[in-house]
């Protein structure tokens, strides 16, 4: 078993719900996204190009961050996917400097401090820190059980974070949770050693291409019907 | 000035020193960051202080332990003072280090659950077992009698200093998305660097009479490190593409080969423009490889960054250097004390 995904670029309207949809799933900070994008506008006008690319780890079968961490921190673990233990992160951003898509992101500050913060808006109104009393949940109200399983929700500072293909979710049988958002359908995940899963019949049929094939990290999100000239 | 003078003025000023980055360490330390990094650009100016150091007392290490196999008398001669500045040196790059990573623990922590194929890994653990080394050394020195194994204690010291600058430049050489770093040319520079600022620093810590010895390796060095840098120069100075953008400078070599001709007749002067010069190649060196952002984080950030260090950036410089420094008075006193080995 070898967890991928595809992303068809022609289904695919940059609504950034994938982005969204992960942030709630997986309690990233506000400044941090395991599900992001590059944006590129290329040309002139009235030639112009404008491209929406969803991007996040791509759990490369040869992960330069897995070899570059000293700590075994970021490591292989099953169905292929690229995970970090949190407990064992140095801080030491290896990693950061190995992953040639520049998907991990460095916990600079304290995550979710701002919900510590004891002051409201004005005089009389809630404060953040009695909001999250009331309201439940770790570091935030908005933190989820589920996640809290594989991961722990709240994150150290000084370590890093990335996306783990919600590896809770895999696990009970369901999609990651920027597949089943994605309001055109444009995701698929699936079995990449299985000939006949979706996810490798795209592959065959669109001529599926990752990020940066020639480095030969063995990157497992694959891109479709991009719109490159030949795909007009 | 008279050298006592001098030497008073240093250890005052490496007291506030230790203050003044002290407390921008305990702050990164405890409360929070204060450097200007960000998700691209996350090793900046404290990560240089811990290479700057480490590579100096690498240089250090070796005209030691080669000196001493070599059985090379003035260096035997010399052996405590060069014995205390490497390990001093050792012991204020692992302080700068420690601010680099957030905590002090998070470099002890490196050293439980390796990974064989992580060039840090190595690093650090070589880079630990070099101080050990010389600990040991230097506890030899404080007894007056050498240890039994003490040649296997220089060959091996020798051969972790090597092996440790060797891996410090594959962090940065083994990175297969950054062009800027790519290739075993990172490792011959680290150790260049090391051999170059080690050999700088080397007539500051020999008597004035003694120094003859020093000449043609601390040249040679100098001219090496500044004739591999005028051809990486040359040879990058053609690219257009952002990622390659040459970050050697052509006053680098330059100033390298002023400190090469003011070597014997002005050591201290060779020594003011080769450390920052050293310092400054490695600091280009290092931010280089950062300046073109990556995938998503462009869009936050931009496709490309410059880097000016802050003033906790710099503290932090400051604070490995004063550590660096009165360790190495106090271990040079301990040493010298009535009944000491080496005086
Ligand atoms: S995309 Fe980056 S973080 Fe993800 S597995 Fe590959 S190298 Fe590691
Ligand atoms: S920052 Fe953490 S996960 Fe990344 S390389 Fe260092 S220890 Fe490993």
């Amino acid at each position: 078993m070898r967890y991928g995904m595809v992303i068809d670029q022609q289904k695919c309207v940059g609504c950034a719900g994938c982005v969204f949809a992960c942030k709630a799933e997986n309690h990233t900070p506000p400044e941090i996204n395991w599900c992001d994008k590059i944006i590129t506008s290329s040309g002139q006008f009235p030639d112009v190009r404008f491209e929406y690319l969803s991007t996040m780890c791509n759990h490369c079968d040869d992960a330069p961050c897995v070899k570059g961490c000293p700590t075994q921190a970021m490591h292989k673990g099953e169905g292929g996917l690229t995970l970090h233990e949190q407990e064992k992160c140095i801080g030491c951003k290896a990693c950061m400097e190995n992953c040639p898509y520049g998907v991990i992101s460095f916990n600079w500050q304290r995550p979710h401090q701002e919900w510590q913060e004891n002051k409201g808006l004005a005089a009389g109104t809630f404060t953040p820190s009695v909001m999250l009393a009331e309201a439940g949940g770790e570091g935030s109200p908005l933190s989820n059980p589920e996640r809290g399983g594989s991961y722990p929700l709240m994150r150290s500072r000084g370590t890093v974070e990335k996306c783990n293909f919600c590896d809770h979710r895999l696990k009970v049988g369901l999609n990651p949770v920027c597949v089943d958002a994605c309001p055109s359908n444009a995701r698929v995940v699936g079995d990449l050693d299985d000939p006949n899963s979706e996810v490798s019949m795209l592959i065959r049929k669109y001529d599926g291409k990752p990020l940066k094939p020639e480095l030969g990290t063995g990157s497992k999100v694959f891109y479709i019907r991009r719109y490159t000239p030949e795909n007009r | 000035m008279k050298t006592a003078n001098f030497n008073k003025m240093l250890l005052a000023l490496s007291a506030a020193g230790l203050l003044f980055g002290g407390y921008f360490a305990l702050m990164e330390w405890f409360v929070g960051p204060m450097f200007v990094t960000n998700d691209a650009l996350f090793w900046t100016l404290p990560l240089v202080a811990y290479i700057f150091l480490a590579l100096t007392s690498t240089g250090i290490s070796i005209l030691m332990t080669a000196g001493e196999l070599l059985n090379n008398k003035a260096v035997i001669a010399h052996k405590p003072v060069l014995l205390t500045a490497a390990l001093s040196l050792l012991i204020g790059a692992f302080a700068a280090l420690t601010a680099e990573m957030g905590s002090p623990l998070h470099v002890v922590w490196l050293l439980f659950s390796p990974n064989l194929s992580s060039p840090i890994w190595w690093m650090g653990t070589l880079y630990a077992v070099e101080l050990l080394l010389l600990g040991i050394k230097y506890y030899a020195l404080l007894r007056g009698r050498p240890l039994g194994s003490e040649l296997w204690l220089t060959s091996a010291a020798l051969c972790v200093a090597v092996a440790a600058a060797l891996v410090l430049g594959s962090v940065f050489g083994t990175a297969v998305g950054r062009t800027g770093y790519q290739g075993a040319d990172a490792s011959v520079l680290t150790l260049l660097c090391a051999l170059a600022s080690g050999m700088s620093l080397a007539p500051l810590l020999f008597k004035e009479q003694a120094r003859e010895v020093l000449q043609l390796p601390g040249r040679s060095m100098l001219a090496g490190l500044a004739l591999f840098l005028f051809t990486l120069y040359l040879y990058s100075s053609r690219s257009t593409v952002v990622a390659e953008i040459v970050w050697v400078q052509l006053w680098m070599p330059l100033l390298l080969l002023g400190a090469l001709l003011a070597y014997k007749v002005k050591p201290a002067l060779s020594a003011l423009i080769a450390l920052p010069t050293v310092l400054l190649v490695e600091l280009f060196f290092v931010i280089q490889g950062q300046m073109q952002v990556l995938g998503p984080k462009q869009t936050w950030l931009g496709a490309v960054q410059s880097y000016m260090p802050n003033t906790a950036e710099i503290a932090i410089l400051i604070f490995g250097c004063s550590v660096a420094y009165l360790c190495f008075f106090l271990f040079n006193r301990l040493a010298l004390r009535p009944g000491g080995s080496a005086d």
